[in-house]
């Protein structure tokens, strides 16, 4: 059975968030994303099963400092190898982690899919059943209603319209094999055009993902800049100009602030930072740590500068769009050192401006948002993922025997039916009566 | 006469004499009942066995020790391997065959058994007392009794005949209907459904001009039992011809006169068996439609015009022929006709092919809602032993869907239902790279040896060959001679490799031909033997994939759900998973999960409500 892996703490809330994986595969994943004084952990979880291990998760575009716990098969929830990654947790990161565990060749668990593995392999341990089978269907409800709400917009419609072409081939080569006779004067698709096509739709609805976890999540944003520079006042003004806090969560084991605001339908997780500056002082210095760390995987970085000194932006490194702001702009001696569009002057402490700023970084949604096909859940970039690979195993073996070149394909349309519900067999034989004249 | 046996078979079709040979086979008494003797094993529509995963299920019949194969071998006119270029997983054999030379024989080997009871008698009730199918009563006043029965009726369950408006209550080639036994069904509880198909004119062959035609001759191919050997028959050509815009201009001109048009057919058509009007009218655009021409049998009169089913009138029949190439003046020995008959939902059906609703009576063939000799062949194998085993209170013999085409087919049934006529495809089977008809034997005779269904003749059979597979696997992994390698690649069109290749990796060679590697073995192989080497070889990495899924889906095949489940008791699952589960009643998970309605989500709750009941 495949590797799986999903969040097994509550999002959004907590101070520590946990991502579970369990499968054959666990601790060789483990190895390949946490590391301990710049090794991987695998042989350290091995020898140490049970023991929390102290190191660091390098995910794709950041890092953070947790914990990981080996539980070999006999001694976990699954029956399975487990590990479980204890980390910070912030959205970005429960999500990053899920996601770069992927990349290490695990899947996302469907709903209730660690425990139904529990079951097969005999060691589920649960006092009340009932009540887990009940939790199972509130969550896949909620899934339904979600994913349906995903479908009514144009995802829908592109999934189909690949699946549609996909389905031609597929059909039409089905048909060859079943009706051989028949289907002698049918002109066979040319898999060396059709199936680069058909991969590079897939690919495109894959990139779409990026901007679908920000419908989802949020845009995540990063106060940064030197202390003093009105950093606090600045998230204050942003969060009190547009009167709606969701959470405001003071990190206890971070020197980090982080709150929540709405502009125009766009969440922002803002985050504000320790001061950009050289310190002896250790926990200060942690704090610039794990500052530029943050600024290094935000969607948006808010580099802020006093106005009234005559200072100029410290290069940073982040994957994020930067936007400077020069504040303290009520006060006297200010001025903008720098222009562009992304230059904003602004006086945090009178609110002047800030709904300009609030905007542009909400902006950040929109411009990617021209185009409305999002694919939102982790799970369907997993089946994209999926068929992608197994379109690209077809194309490289395009002149084996058809026979097999359609367990390929058969494979993909699979995998793109686990977004849609279809299955391969039954709109295969649907497709070839609808489509070609054959029988006797 | 004597009225107590073991088993009693109703229906002597492809499916009634399966299931006859198999309960003999077992040392069981049978009695076998049909309407005509004629109607034993009668080839009602096409004069051919096999084609594309029809072959394939004959092999599965045949390596279970089932007739149909061998008896294919003895009447063959012609037989052919398709899709040769389309790989080893879609290899299938076709066969012409002399459809009463075939009757023929299936009626003497019947009459050679001797716990086989063949009679001529119209059952019209199944004798059930406390829920238990108890034996038999016949239309002449005859009671039998015995331990199971097998319900194999085929077409004729108030069979009706039409063409045009002319409606006539018969079987199939005027054999009579069996018009008793529904009520009966009903009465028991089965759900009734009534389903259609259709067959084409009867040319007399003196009357068709052959040269206007393309002939097609057959091949050397295999032989569809793993026990024939490939001895030399009569052959004769087939012919192909086509229908032309005057035959479609005919047909659309007399739309309105077809009972299918008009309204004066109710059953549910197949959609792979076509009438020529429906595909006239489906496909407007296609200017010519394929129509074979095929012998009834050697020498024999008559000619089956393939693609020309139809119910139109008899005097449309007659005009619409005509217009066809090498048809212009052909007489007409039977007019096509549509038949309409009763069957059972397969829904109503265990996987055993035992009926939900009355314990000891099984079902099998066309009166299941399937369609084809060989669909019919193989369920009828099934039931026949799985008769057999209720009665001696033994575990059902179910094959799952990875393991048989015959798997696929009953899980298809009795799982997923069917609105039509179902037909076996390969496109239905998710694991055909291992359901290979070269490899029927390797799955299969084993399991039907323990069953007690195989000789000892045909076991050793299958030990000789998977000795000499393991002795040609040990050879493949010795380096050949390099000169004699580097001549045979040049002689394929195939790239030289640097190292000396091993056998191995000569057969891994997409254009390698068996005969070359045949020379590069240095012992006496079985061409069989090596070609299922070669293929296992070179599809092990697609082979080895499909085996990893095969794993994951059998844990689920594994948790067995309890008969006496009460899904509606379950709050958890949806409304429509209840209903679903509680109709079908599926015998694990893996069953379940391939009911449309079921989600994954329900699955979970299953799992999660079998383990607080094994508490």
């Amino acid at each position: 059975m495949k590797t799986i892996v999903a969040i097994s703490t509550p999002i959004g809330a907590g101070g520590i968030g946990i991502v579970r994986v369990s499968g054959q595969d666990a601790r060789k994943i483990a190895d390949a994303v946490f590391f301990k004084k710049g090794q991987g952990v695998g042989e350290i979880l091995k020898e140490n099963p049970l023991k929390m291990t102290f190191g660091t998760f390098q995910g794709d575009g950041f890092t953070d400092k947790g914990y990981a716990v080996f539980f070999p098969a006999n001694n976990s929830f699954t029956g399975e190898d487990t590990v479980e990654f204890y980390l910070h947790g912030g959205v970005r990161i429960m999500q990053g982690a899920v996601s770069t565990i992927t990349t290490k060749g695990a899947v996302p668990a469907e709903a209730g899919e660690f425990t139904k593995r529990a079951y097969l392999n005999g060691r589920m341990s649960l006092s009340d059943a009932e009540g887990v089978a009940d939790m199972i269907h509130a969550e896949s409800s909620a899934g339904i209603r979600a994913a349906y709400r995903m479908m009514q917009g144009g995802v829908a419609s592109k999934i189909n319209e690949i699946m549609d072409d996909l389905l031609t081939v597929l059909a039409t080569l089905e048909a060859s094999l079943d009706y051989p006779e028949e289907m002698e004067d049918e002109i066979m698709p040319a898999l060396d055009n059709a199936l680069p096509r058909v991969l590079a739709r897939v690919h495109t609805l894959a990139q779409s993902f990026y901007m679908g976890r920000i419908a989802k999540h949020g845009v995540d944003v990063v106060i940064a800049g030197e202390p003093n520079v009105g950093k606090s006042s600045l998230l204050n003004a942003l969060v009190g100009e547009n009167r709606a806090i969701v959470t405001d969560v003071a990190g206890t084991t971070r020197d980090t602030v982080t709150a929540r605001a709405e502009v125009g339908g766009v969440m922002l997780n803002l985050t504000d930072t320790a001061g950009l500056r050289d310190s002896d002082d250790l926990v200060e210095s942690i704090g610039v740590e794990r500052a530029l760390k943050a600024i290094e995987g935000a969607d948006v970085v808010v580099y802020v500068l006093d106005g009234t000194k005559d200072t100029t932006p410290e290069d940073i490194v982040t994957s994020g769009k930067v936007i400077y702001v020069y504040n303290k702009c009520d006060k006297d001696g200010f001025s903008a050192k720098t222009e562009g569009d992304n230059v904003f002057e602004v006086s945090a402490m009178k609110g002047i401006g800030v709904d300009r700023l609030a905007s542009a970084i909400a902006s950040v949604y929109e411009e990617g948002a021209y185009d409305s096909d999002l694919i939102t859940s982790q799970r369907h970039v997993s089946a994209l993922k999926s068929a992608i690979s197994s379109i690209e195993h077809a194309i490289l073996h395009k002149n084996d025997t058809i026979d097999c070149v359609l367990i390929d394909l058969r494979e993909a349309y699979n995998y793109l039916g686990e977004i849609t519900g279809a299955t391969a067999t039954e709109d295969i034989v649907d497709s070839i009566f609808s489509k070609f004249c054959v029988g006797k | 006469m004597k009225n107590t046996f073991d088993v009693i078979v109703i229906g002597a079709g492809h499916a009634g004499v399966e299931s006859a040979f198999a309960v003999q086979r077992l040392g069981k008494q049978v009695l076998l009942s049909c309407t005509d003797f004629g109607t034993v094993a009668y080839m009602a529509c096409n004069p051919a066995i096999g084609g594309t995963a029809k072959g394939h299920l004959v092999r599965e019949i045949d390596a279970l020790g089932g007739e149909m194969g061998l008896t294919a071998d003895q009447s063959l006119v012609q037989i052919k391997m398709l899709n040769r270029a389309k790989g080893p997983a879609v290899f299938s054999l076709r066969g012409q065959q002399d459809k009463n030379h075939y009757h023929e024989i299936m009626l003497e080997k019947l009459r050679s058994k001797e716990n086989i009871t063949l009679v001529e008698k119209e059952a019209v009730e199944v004798i059930v007392e406390e829920g238990k199918a108890k034996g038999v009563r016949f239309s002449d006043g005859y009671v039998a009794y015995a331990g199971a029965v097998v319900l194999a009726a085929g077409v004729y369950l108030n069979g009706r005949i039409i063409t045009g408006d002319y409606v006539l209550s018969s079987g199939p080639s005027g054999y009579a209907p069996a018009n008793g036994l529904t009520d009966n069904l009903i009465a028991l509880g089965l759900p009734i459904r009534r389903f259609k198909t259709g067959t084409p004119a009867r040319i007399y062959r003196d009357s068709i001009d052959f040269s206007k035609m393309e002939i097609q001759l057959g091949e050397h191919a295999d032989r569809f039992s793993f026990m024939s050997k490939a001895s030399t028959f009569e052959e004769e050509p087939c012919y192909l011809t086509y229908t032309n815009e005057e035959t479609h201009k005919i047909i659309l001109d007399n739309i309105h006169r077809s009972p299918l048009y008009n309204g004066s057919i109710s059953g549910v058509g197949p959609r792979y068996c076509p009438s020529i009007e429906d595909k006239v009218v489906r496909f407007m655009d296609k200017s010519r439609h394929q129509i074979f021409v095929e012998p009834e049998g050697l020498h024999s009169d008559e000619m089956y015009v393939q693609g020309m089913s139809s119910s139109l009138p008899h005097d449309v029949q007659e005009k619409m022929y005509r217009t066809l190439p090498g048809l212009e003046n052909c007489r007409f020995a039977k007019y096509a006709y549509a038949i309409e008959y009763d069957c059972i939902d397969p829904l109503a059906l265990k996987p055993s092919l035992e009926t939900k609703a009355v314990e000891n009576l099984f079902a099998a063939g066309q009166v299941n809602g399937s369609s084809g000799y060989e669909e019919a062949g193989a369920q009828g194998l099934m039931a026949g032993v799985n008769a057999v085993r209720k009665i001696e209170g033994k575990t059902p013999f179910i094959l799952r869907r990875d393991e048989a085409y015959i798997g696929v087919l009953i899980d298809d049934l009795v799982t997923k239902g069917t609105n039509e006529p179902y037909r076996m495809m390969t496109a239905r089977a998710e694991h055909r790279i291992k359901l290979r008809q070269d490899n029927a034997d390797m799955r299969l005779t084993e399991i039907g040896y323990e069953l007690g269904l195989v000789s000892e003749e045909r076991y050793k059979a299958l030990l000789d060959k998977k000795a000499q597979m393991a002795e040609i696997v040990k050879e493949s992994k010795k380096t050949v001679q390099k000169e004699l390698a580097e001549e045979i690649l040049t002689k394929w069109g195939e790239p030289l490799s640097r190292k000396t290749p091993t056998l191995e990796d000569m057969m891994k060679r997409p254009n390698a031909v068996l005969e070359d590697v045949k020379s590069l073995i240095p012992f006496e192989v079985d061409d069989e033997a090596l070609n299922s080497v070669i293929i296992e070889c070179r599809y092990s990495g697609y082979l080895e994939k499909e085996e990893g899924i095969v794993r994951e889906q059998k844990r689920l095949e594994d948790k067995l759900l309890p008969e006496d489940i009460d899904y509606f008791s379950i709050k958890a699952l949806r409304i429509e998973a209840r209903q679903k589960l509680d109709k079908i009643r599926p015998l694990n998970l893996g069953q379940a999960s391939r009911i449309s309605g079921v989600s994954p989500a329900d699955i979970a709750v299953l799992i999660v409500y079998l383990q607080k009941m094994n508490r």
